[in-house]
């Protein structure tokens, strides 16, 4: 799996929708051209909302670490985790020349 | 013909109600169309390019598509309908389609010519009655014989033949004579619809059945249902769960964002022929990004949304109302479903 940097600045593929209710506690990430659908916990959606194409993920890092009740070191490793899985998705995207340097939840795909 | 495709269980199935024309023969007092001019009407090839779009979607959800394909009258434009069904026929996504006719064309050839479609359910007219006066009073004059004609003949020919009833304050007392007739003429299937005033039905709003005559005409089918064996009652509907919740085979959820779209003659999309709010074109739009993004569908899912009595109701898992009814109603398709009699 590759490593991602904290550094990076990622943004959200073009073809990706994310959607939840809240209310009835689901969320999912779709891509619209290719008809995939992924759903996701509460955690790995939020992460997912962070991401938009300006903050490096050490930053996202660190907003996560102080929204969720989770140790530094448990945090940044299901951080990073969670992040790999988004990037081998093709679900986000390194933006070029974006540089800055900086995980819970897991994505579990499922079809429609 | 029907024993060849087996049942598909409801989260195997995604369905299609397509309106592929909206000229129509008839003009029947009840209809939700209101335009006949059929502006914009898809081409053959644009036909086939929104079927090969709909057998791409299906593999990637990995769904059998069931589809109804209607009109108008379908068979005005049979130079399209055809070909579109034989293409339909090939694809392998597609689990079955029927035809939703007036049953005015329906001659041998017409007939012999569906008969190579290996993937054509069944036939399915309307009758407003069991007698000449109560149909043709909504569907015109001769068109009772015209239909009773047209199923004849597709029971000599061994179709599968479904009959829909649209309910009124006009008809709701002849739910028995109806199923009765429908039993003597070897009629496979029988459902029966809410009215619905919208299109030209719209001046028909006076004919809506109150809530308490909705439960007993409901009651009163799902007691022929339990009853007669000679004719399948279809009560795949919302509301019927009223009358026995722990029974699966009685009532059914609203599609509308579940499982099912309907694609007008012109590509728009709705999430339901009773829902007319487009989410979007199929020749325009990936399907995909209607189902995901519309926040129409998303509403209707998320059953917080829900007003009135439909907000607290312990069965909207089974139900939810008919959006369309609601819709009609109040212009608010989230607002409760005021036929609901609990």
């Amino acid at each position: 799996m590759l490593e991602v940097s904290m550094n990076s600045v990622f943004s959200l593929s073009s073809d990706i929708f994310l959607y939840q209710l809240k209310e009835l506690g689901k969320y999912w990430v779709f891509n619209v051209d290719t008809g995939e659908h992924y759903t996701l916990n509460e955690t790995s959606f939020w992460i997912l909302e962070q991401i938009d194409g300006m903050t490096p993920l050490k930053e996202v890092l660190a907003r996560f670490l102080k929204a969720f009740d989770v140790g530094a070191a448990k945090g940044k490793k299901d951080f990073s985790e969670v992040v790999k899985g988004f990037v081998n998705e093709s679900i986000i995207k390194k933006r070029r020349g974006k540089t800055c340097q900086t995980k819970k939840g897991k994505s579990t795909k499922s079809r429609y | 013909m029907m024993d060849q495709l087996k049942e598909l269980k409801p989260d195997e199935e995604f369905y299609f109600q397509w309106h592929i024309t909206e000229k129509c023969n008839l003009r029947c007092k009840h209809c939700y169309h209101e335009n006949y001019s059929s502006a914009n009407e898809l081409a053959l090839d644009q036909l086939v390019e929104v079927a090969d779009k709909i057998e791409n979607t299906l593999k990637t959800w990995d769904k059998k598509g069931t589809l109804s394909v209607t009109g108008g009258e379908p068979f005005v434009i049979q130079e399209k309908l055809f070909p579109l069904l034989f293409h339909l026929d090939s694809l392998p996504a597609i689990h079955h389609f029927d035809i939703l006719t007036n049953g005015s064309f329906s001659n041998q050839p017409v007939l012999d010519k569906l008969k190579e479609l290996k993937k054509f359910r069944r036939m399915q007219v309307s009758l407003e009655g069991s007698s000449q006066r109560l149909n043709d009073a909504v569907r015109g004059e001769g068109s009772f014989e015209k239909t009773l004609n047209a199923i004849r003949l597709m029971k000599k020919n061994d179709f599968c033949v479904a009959v829909m009833m649209t309910i009124t304050k006009l008809n709701k007392h002849d739910i028995r004579p109806m199923i009765s007739l429908l039993q003597d003429e070897g009629v496979d299937t029988f459902a029966a619809e809410r009215f619905i005033p919208e299109g030209r039905g719209a001046d028909l709003e006076e004919a809506i059945l109150s809530t308490n005559e909705l439960k007993d005409v409901f009651s009163e089918i799902h007691s022929l249902a339990l009853s007669q064996k000679k004719i399948r009652i279809l009560l795949y509907r919302p509301l019927y769960a009223l009358l026995d919740g722990n029974d699966p085979t009685v009532g059914a959820m609203c599609s509308a964002g579940t499982n099912a779209l309907t694609i007008m003659h012109d590509g728009t999309l709705y999430p339901c022929r009773r829902l007319p709010i487009p989410i979007g074109n199929v020749l325009q739009d990936s399907l995909y990004k209607v189902w995901y993004t519309s926040d129409v569908l998303w509403n209707i899912r998320n059953t917080k949304n829900l007003k009135g009595k439909c907000s607290a109701c312990d069965l909207i898992p089974q139900c939810r109302g008919c959006r369309a009814m609601a819709y009609a109603i109040t212009g608010d398709y989230l607002s409760e479903d005021c036929q609901c009699w609990k």
